[in-house]
């Protein structure tokens, strides 16, 4: 595909005028996906597909095509120039924009990660024979992701990787259940094996009667699966600078009005070392971090370069959603391997679920516990809970009454797949946090 | 002429096997969004490919492609067919032993002014003083006015002899508008579900949706002005734009059959249905009346034929409270211990995606009484519109949903204005709390083009009609003081 679409877009470049600019992001892929149900395959398939965004600059109007590649030379020929056309119609009759920026893209970036994966049909066959008296339900994702950037300024980045991402969960009866995740670039089957015992290991306490709770105040265990999930909502226009200012984001009151987090928390987007590419929708590299918040103070939000223009801000390598791709939050001195003494008597809760705001302007969120959570007494587990609702604010679970994190941290490779699967990736501790505020 | 030729060299390729099937999807889209009063970048799509599925020596394989030229379609084929070899014998069902739907025939939506024949300057002349206006007065911090037109046309054919072609046009317009004062932001807005539908240019009249707009900033700034919802167990009077996410949430997931029979355990969940419930267990109160009904017109999940090519027809769903039968396809009730037949529902979001269970248009008939009655006979309670938050447990139970727009009803009136209203409450219980149903005047289409479900993920259009509904005994409660 690599060659195919340097060659395309530069074919593409002859036809333009000399007030013209064009850019073109590619994002593609061809994936394996496997669902499984009790065990065994419920379906499977293949997916090749490729979709480029035609951005055309025509002084300082502009607008956007996005065009699906068939790699087959007639039919994209067609397409293209459909969507040039359609592109400098749109530019004809709109206004200009004055939000453009026309920052010129620079450097070249290649990177093709190599392909380790094992044959999928292989994986699949080893899921269904090492899990066929148990009660396995999830997806098995493989195959190579492509995004690439060119543009008629002669500016190309290409990157590649090549993964695959099993997101699993081992269920005993209703809704009780162990959720499990084994993403990578190769197939271990030992890390398979050991996972899987340890989830029939889990499975063994959730036999016991459930511990009935009743609403109100907790101490609690968030382990690195359910921070992951707080994680995910907060990205949700939390740290766009364009959301913080036009304050439709959590976070608006800490940037308009000093609120803080704990000083424990720390959030940093880290580039430089993730599964994402380096480059974004523009062409512009990636710096390696951007500090968002630094020991629960805000320092500043994501940054696309059209938010730039508008607010005179120096971009900081996102694209136009300013939603978080590889967050890590830092980790802190609580030793995990004795996370239960350190909760003492309280709910251990190893995911959340459906997670939205409450209360916005608070940061209030609510959400469910789900999968595998426990009643610790002691230090001991006693038994599993059912599941319950939180209802509580970023402020005081995240603030005053965050006690600690854990010293290590857990990576989550995400298993999304809306329309493509995703580069995104998160790496996160537990918390042990007082007062955690169930509802329901 | 050139899509047979795709069905003839997959007919070639998967010569001798039980069944296969071909779906050639073909999407065209345009976005133009006004934010603050200044245009966004405008933002088109052209999207083509197809999904071939074959079910052969009792395996179930797809493969998908955006390659249709003849070898691109030849080697998709070829990939299908070798899923579904390899995989058959840890297959959860004997795929070569199901009865696949064999129909023909065609759909298009019902539209009077193709959005296509509007040209783009005429669409930013309608949108752009909109978007002024929305934009003005200094307690405003952020507006966002948007119009998203989809095309859509899909054609299926079965080496059983189905031929189905059906043709989509949706318009969905949506506003929204933010106010801030007194260290408070409060928004005001048209959802995209709100006047989503299967037409053409005509729907912006139809709707008034100018006139909606044009009420926003207004509202907005009393919002931001109102006390907090208070906390208390009280009736409430549901309006249609929120009972929209009732239904959907804790009528329309739980009765997916997948759901069910464990599919969507790992992702979206499961369902505190069961099999066993069907034909007797009170989902709610004698009140409540639930179909699936693909043949309302407009609506935004109506059409003739599911993705697999079943007949889509109206059915009850829950019948004077009664669950009668669960929304699936006829892959899941063949998997099932359930007698029925599926309900025309198997739909995928796309081309890159096989067909699921999917809700489709689930609605709530409407009932015998009047606005004015229903709040005439709440003494103390609350008046809920517009959903901006939703939760609910992976079996569908334990829900939290907030709305923007709150107000009191006091001894059968509408009096002060509260923001930040939110309730909770369970599934199983909530339903058979239904105290009064809405009548025809009361009663609105809309539909959300965002449920997202399935592995790989995926999102599609559902539609969901209702009356407007009061509830008794519910907790409701407000924001952070």
């Amino acid at each position: 595909m690599k060659g195919y679409f340097f060659t395309k877009m530069k074919g593409l470049y002859q036809d333009l005028k000399a007030t013209e600019r064009l850019d073109i992001y590619l994002s593609g892929e061809v994936s394996d996906f496997c669902r499984f149900n009790k065990s065994k395959v419920r379906q499977v398939g293949n997916v090749k597909q490729a979709f480029a965004q035609l951005h055309l600059m025509s002084g300082k109007k502009h607008s956007f095509v996005t065009v699906g590649l068939s790699s087959s030379n007639d039919l994209d020929d067609v397409a293209l120039a459909s969507a040039l056309s359609t592109l400098r119609s749109l530019n004809r009759v709109i206004p200009e924009d004055p939000y453009l920026s026309l920052e010129e893209p620079f450097g070249n970036i290649d990177v093709v990660e190599p392909n380790n994966l094992t044959e999928p049909s292989d994986v699949i066959d080893s899921i269904c024979s090492e899990s066929s008296n148990l009660d396995l339900v999830g997806i098995y994702t493989s195959g190579s992701i492509f995004r690439a950037y060119s543009s008629s300024l002669g500016v190309e980045h290409w990157f590649e990787t090549t993964n695959f991402n099993f997101d699993w969960s081992l269920y005993l009866r209703g809704d009780k259940a162990v959720k499990l995740g084994y993403a990578g670039s190769s197939w271990d089957q030992q890390v398979f094996l050991d996972k899987l015992t340890g989830a029939k290991a889990q499975l063994k306490i959730l036999e016991k009667p459930d511990h009935s709770i009743s609403p109100g105040k907790y101490r609690a265990y968030l382990a690195p699966a359910a921070v992951n999930e707080v994680m995910s909502l907060l990205s949700w226009n939390g740290f766009s600078e364009r959301a913080l200012r036009n304050k439709s984001s959590c976070f608006h009151k800490m940037k308009h009005e000093g609120l803080t987090l704990s000083s424990q928390i720390s959030f940093t987007e880290k580039f430089k070392g993730s599964s994402s590419p380096l480059f974004d929708q523009t062409g512009a590299v990636r710096p390696d971090q951007v500090s968002l918040i630094a020991q629960g103070a805000h320092v500043q939000g994501l940054v696309s370069a059209r938010t730039a223009k508008e607010f005179g801000l120096k971009p900081t390598g996102v694209d136009c959603e300013e939603g978080i791709m590889a967050i890590e939050m830092n980790s802190g001195n609580l030793d995990a391997a004795h996370i239960l003494k350190e909760l003492n008597t309280g709910l251990y809760i190893s995911n959340l679920w459906y997670l939205n705001y409450s209360d916005l302007n608070n940061c209030r969120i609510t959400g469910m516990t789900r999968f595998a959570s426990f009643w610790v007494e002691n230090g001991e587990i006693v038994a599993p809970t059912g599941v319950m609702r939180f209802d509580d604010s970023c402020y005081d679970f995240f603030g005053k009454n965050l006690c600690g994190l854990t010293s290590t941290q857990e990576l989550f490779l995400s298993n999304s797949s809306y329309t493509e699967r995703s580069t995104d990736s998160s790496l996160v501790p537990g918390a042990v946090v007082d007062d955690f505020q169930l509802t329901l | 002429m050139y899509n047979e030729n795709l069905f003839k060299q997959v007919s070639s390729t998967l010569a001798g096997v039980d069944y296969f099937s071909l779906r050639l999807c073909d999407e065209k889209s345009k976005k133009l969004s006004f934010r603050n009063g200044v245009l966004d970048p405008p933002s088109c799509s052209q999207d083509r490919g197809a999904m071939v599925v074959v079910h052969d020596r009792g395996g179930m394989g797809y493969a998908a492609t955006s390659d249709l030229s003849d070898s691109g379609i030849q080697q998709a084929a070829s990939n299908a067919r070798t899923w579904a070899h390899r995989c058959a014998a840890n297959a959860v069902t004997n795929f070569s032993q199901l009865e696949m739907p064999v129909q023909s025939g065609s759909y298009k939506s019902p539209v009077v002014k193709h959005s296509s024949s509007v040209t783009d300057a005429d669409m930013l002349s309608y949108l752009s003083p909109l978007a002024t206006h929305l934009s003005k007065g200094s307690d405003i911090v952020d507006s966002v006015i948007e119009l998203w037109l989809v095309e859509y046309r899909q054609q299926l054919w079965t080496n059983s002899g189905s031929v189905v072609e059906q043709d989509f046009e949706f318009i969905f317009p949506s506003a929204s508008v933010a106010a801030s004062k007194n260290n408070d932001v409060q928004r005001r807005g048209i959802g995209i579900d709100l006047y989503g539908a299967q037409a053409g240019w005509e729907r912006l009249d139809h709707c008034g949706f100018k006139e909606h707009v044009e009420s926003l900033p207004e509202e907005a700034i009393e919002l931001v002005l109102a006390p907090n919802c208070p906390s208390e167990n009280m009736d409430i009077l549901i309006a249609p734009d929120q009972m929209v996410l009732q239904i959907h949430e804790s009528i329309g997931h739980p009765l997916e059959l997948d759901r069910i029979i464990g599919d969507e355990r790992n992702y979206a969940g499961t369902s505190f249905v069961n099999e066993e419930m069907f034909g007797s267990y009170q989902y709610g109160s004698e009140l409540l009346n639930v179909v699936y009904d693909p043949t309302m017109s407009g609506e935004l999940a109506s059409f003739n034929f599911d993705d697999e090519g079943q007949l889509a027809e109206k059915q009850h769903i829950i019948k004077n409270g009664i669950l009668q039968r669960p929304i699936g396809g006829v892959l899941s009730h063949a998997r099932s211990s359930l007698d029925s037949q599926g309900v025309g529902v198997s739909r995928s979001c796309s081309w890159n995606r096989p067909p699921i269970d999917r809700m489709a248009n689930l609605n709530v008939e409407p009932g015998q009484s009047q606005l004015e009655e229903m709040m005439q006979a709440i003494d103390r309670g609350l008046y809920l519109k517009t959903n901006n938050s939703w939760s609910i447990d992976d079996s569908r139970n334990k829900f939290q949903f907030g709305c923007e727009w709150g107000q009191l009803i006091e001894n059968g009136k509408l009096t002060n204005v509260v923001k930040n209203p939110s309730y909770r409450g369970i599934s199983a219980n909530f339903w058979r709390n239904l105290k009064m149903v809405g009548d025809e005047s009361t009663f609105k289409v809309m539909g959300t083009p965002y449920c997202g479900k399935g592995e790989p993920n995926q999102v599609i259009r559902v539609g969901h009609a209702s009356p407007a509904c009061v509830f008794e005994h519910i907790d409701v409660f407000g924001g952070r003081s």
